[in-house]
């Protein structure tokens, strides 16, 4: 007891003499200073133990998964030695490969038509500006009733085709308002310059705009790689060969109730995180100024 | 985002001037080349969005099969999905998107709040605190579901273990799962609602504090007076697009619950998901689809209506 209440004295004599050399604002700043970082810890913590946690499963053998351990005793890379030999290397190529298609499809398609947007009024211009957002509003599941019967009706299913056309209609409306934005921030007297100097219309568009709109394509062509690299749904319905799956289905073929083999799906989770971090890493720049331009599915 | 700095209306005439200039330099009378511009997206919109819709449509409102188109039955299947618990399902879908909405724009709004002041390391903390916004939505749900499981799970086995008679709680049995899986979304969706906060605040001019400080404004009425109006506008823009995006949310719910315990999770794309394969019947999965294009489409004439797009 004696001790207790000596050990609280000298704390309430620390706190005194620091109050005795602070002065009130200072004081209420350290308050603020010790207060904010709490939070702002918190709030970090919340956004990567989730990651950690993959991470230190992915570490464990599954046996010991039932010990509460915080830290990975051993490094039981086992774990991804079964990941690879069940398809995760095959699954991330997929869905690199589907992510690339996705975009140089986007891209291919997306320009002109933002382009255009951009630049011309033309009779039906806001009809077709309204549905590009409504069809952006759609999440894939809306239409997947209907994408599966048609999809069957054209022999279409487990198909690449089949996949990545719908693939790339529900990434175009993202990438037509990115674009179109930065089309009207380039001033319309280069591409009259152009023009006048005995560029056809198109060739202003290819030799002059796109050029100095190159962060403006860089952003819509992240933005839609990293949604073909995410599919879920889609892959899910349309393909039925395990060889095609991208990695999202890939690591949901995994879950098995009691059974599921915990450690070696979070092996496979890093795996899948590794590429879309990297790019998400390196990238970034163009991601925030894409995203704070607003219209950017969450 | 609408440029809220007082320019006496000078870049608002130079753009009319442009506009002007456009259309005398670029544009000729019955031109067709802007229709060629765009022709690919309209194509792939038609082909992908509109005939699939339009035999939804079809089977939500006839007796067809796979092989032929049937009767038109008016609003029977309509009928027959309420008989049989489609209401739960959209009592249950309402509950996530406003849960899952309103915490993911506070913790944003406090978050970019939080990011706003200058401190030591900002640029490693907003890149580590966004990372969650590039995560595929079924990642995000795996990542959730080992956070959450009964016997392995993160919360149950590290946080909750070393407490003196702690109980494991079931996450994702009953009367939690809902929130579980909400939590997740929230992960998801709070980075985004971030970045756009944090933009929003960013464009705030330092004199208005300035000015507000002169006049004697605490923190508090600052807040009050400056910051949150000046968010109002982007907080809308924020509600309309977070509402819909997580309405139609399917990965994270199905990887993590499948729609269960008992249905609670059971949320209109799953829902959808689960009468067209699991239940194999494409009428009634037609009729669910509907409904949600039903509401899809007045969020979307809203949107049109407020965000300057």
């Amino acid at each position: 007891m004696a001790t207790q209440s000596n050990l609280n004295d000298r704390d309430a004599s620390t706190l005194d003499r620091v109050r005795a050399r602070l002065t009130p604002d200072e004081m209420t700043s350290l308050t603020s200073v010790v207060a904010l970082w709490t939070l702002r810890i918190a709030f970090l913590l919340f956004i990567t133990v989730p990651l950690y946690n993959a991470f230190r499963m992915s570490l464990t053998p599954l046996n010991e998964l039932a010990n509460p351990v915080l830290f990975p005793r051993h490094f039981h890379v086992e774990n991804y030695v079964a990941a690879f030999d069940y398809g995760a290397l095959q699954f991330v190529i997929n869905s690199l490969a589907y992510a690339t298609a996705v975009t140089i499809l986007n891209l291919i398609v997306s320009v002109p038509a933002a382009y255009a947007l951009s630049r011309y009024d033309f009779l039906g211009k806001n009809l077709f500006m309204f549905t590009l957002l409504f069809t952006q509003m759609f999440a894939a599941i809306v239409i997947v009733p209907g994408l599966f019967i048609l999809a069957n009706e054209l022999g279409l299913r487990n198909t690449y085709v089949g996949f990545l056309l719908p693939m790339t209609a529900i990434t175009l409306a993202l990438s037509v308002w990115l674009l179109k934005g930065f089309f009207d921030s380039i001033g319309i007297e280069i591409e009259e310059a152009a023009r006048i100097d005995g560029c056809s219309r198109l060739q202003a568009l290819r030799q002059v705009i796109i050029p100095m709109s190159a962060p403006g394509v860089m952003t819509a062509g992240i933005f839609t790689f990293i949604t073909g690299y995410s599919n879920f749904v889609l892959p899910l319905i349309l393909f039925s060969d395990q060889g095609r799956y991208p990695i999202a289905v890939g690591i949901y073929t995994l879950l098995g109730g009691l059974n599921t083999p915990y450690s070696m799906m979070m092996a496979m989770t890093v795996i899948g995180i590794v590429p879309i971090m990297v790019i998400y890493a390196t990238m970034q720049r163009y991601i925030v100024e894409g995203l704070t331009s607003g219209g950017v599915k969450a | 985002m609408p440029d809220q700095s007082d320019d006496g209306g000078y870049l608002r005439a130079r753009e009319r001037l442009l506009a002007g200039s456009r259309i005398t330099t670029l544009r000729e009378r019955y031109d067709l080349f802007p229709y060629v511009l765009i022709s690919g997206v309209a194509f792939l919109i038609a082909v992908v969005y509109f005939y699939p819709l339009y035999r939804t449509f079809v089977f939500a409102f006839t007796d067809s099969t796979f092989q032929e188109r049937g009767e038109f039955v008016g609003l029977q299947h309509f009928a027959e999905i309420f008989n049989n618990g489609f209401l739960e399902v959209l009592v249950t879908t309402a509950y996530w998107t406003f849960g899952a909405v309103s915490l993911a724009m506070l913790l944003g709004m406090g978050g970019a709040l939080l990011m706003n002041r200058d401190f030591w390391g900002r640029k490693y903390f907003m890149g580590m605190i966004l990372a969650p916004w590039a995560m595929p939505l079924a990642i995000a749900g795996f990542l959730w579901l080992t956070m959450f499981i009964g016997e392995y799970g993160f919360i149950n086995k590290v946080i909750l273990d070393p407490i003196p008679g702690y109980e494991p709680i079931s996450f994702l049995g009953h009367d939690h799962a809902l929130k579980s899986v909400i939590v997740a979304r929230v992960w998801k969706a709070a980075p985004f609602a971030l970045i756009i906060y944090y933009a929003r605040l960013k464009a705030i001019p330092d004199h208005y504090y300035d000015a507000a400080k002169i006049d004697g404004a605490g923190k508090w009425a600052q807040f009050r007076y400056i910051t949150l109006p000046e968010l109002r506008q982007v907080s809308v823009i924020i509600v309309i697009v977070l509402t819909v995006w997580t309405t139609l949310i399917f990965d994270i719910v199905y990887v993590m619950t499948g729609g269960g315990p008992a249905g609670q999770t059971r949320i209109l794309p799953v829902d959808i998901y689960v009468t067209m394969f699991g239940e194999a019947s494409p009428a009634l999965a037609s009729a669910k689809a509907v409904t949600a294009v039903f509401f899809l489409s007045i969020v979307t004439v809203i949107y049109w209506k407020v965000g300057d797009l």
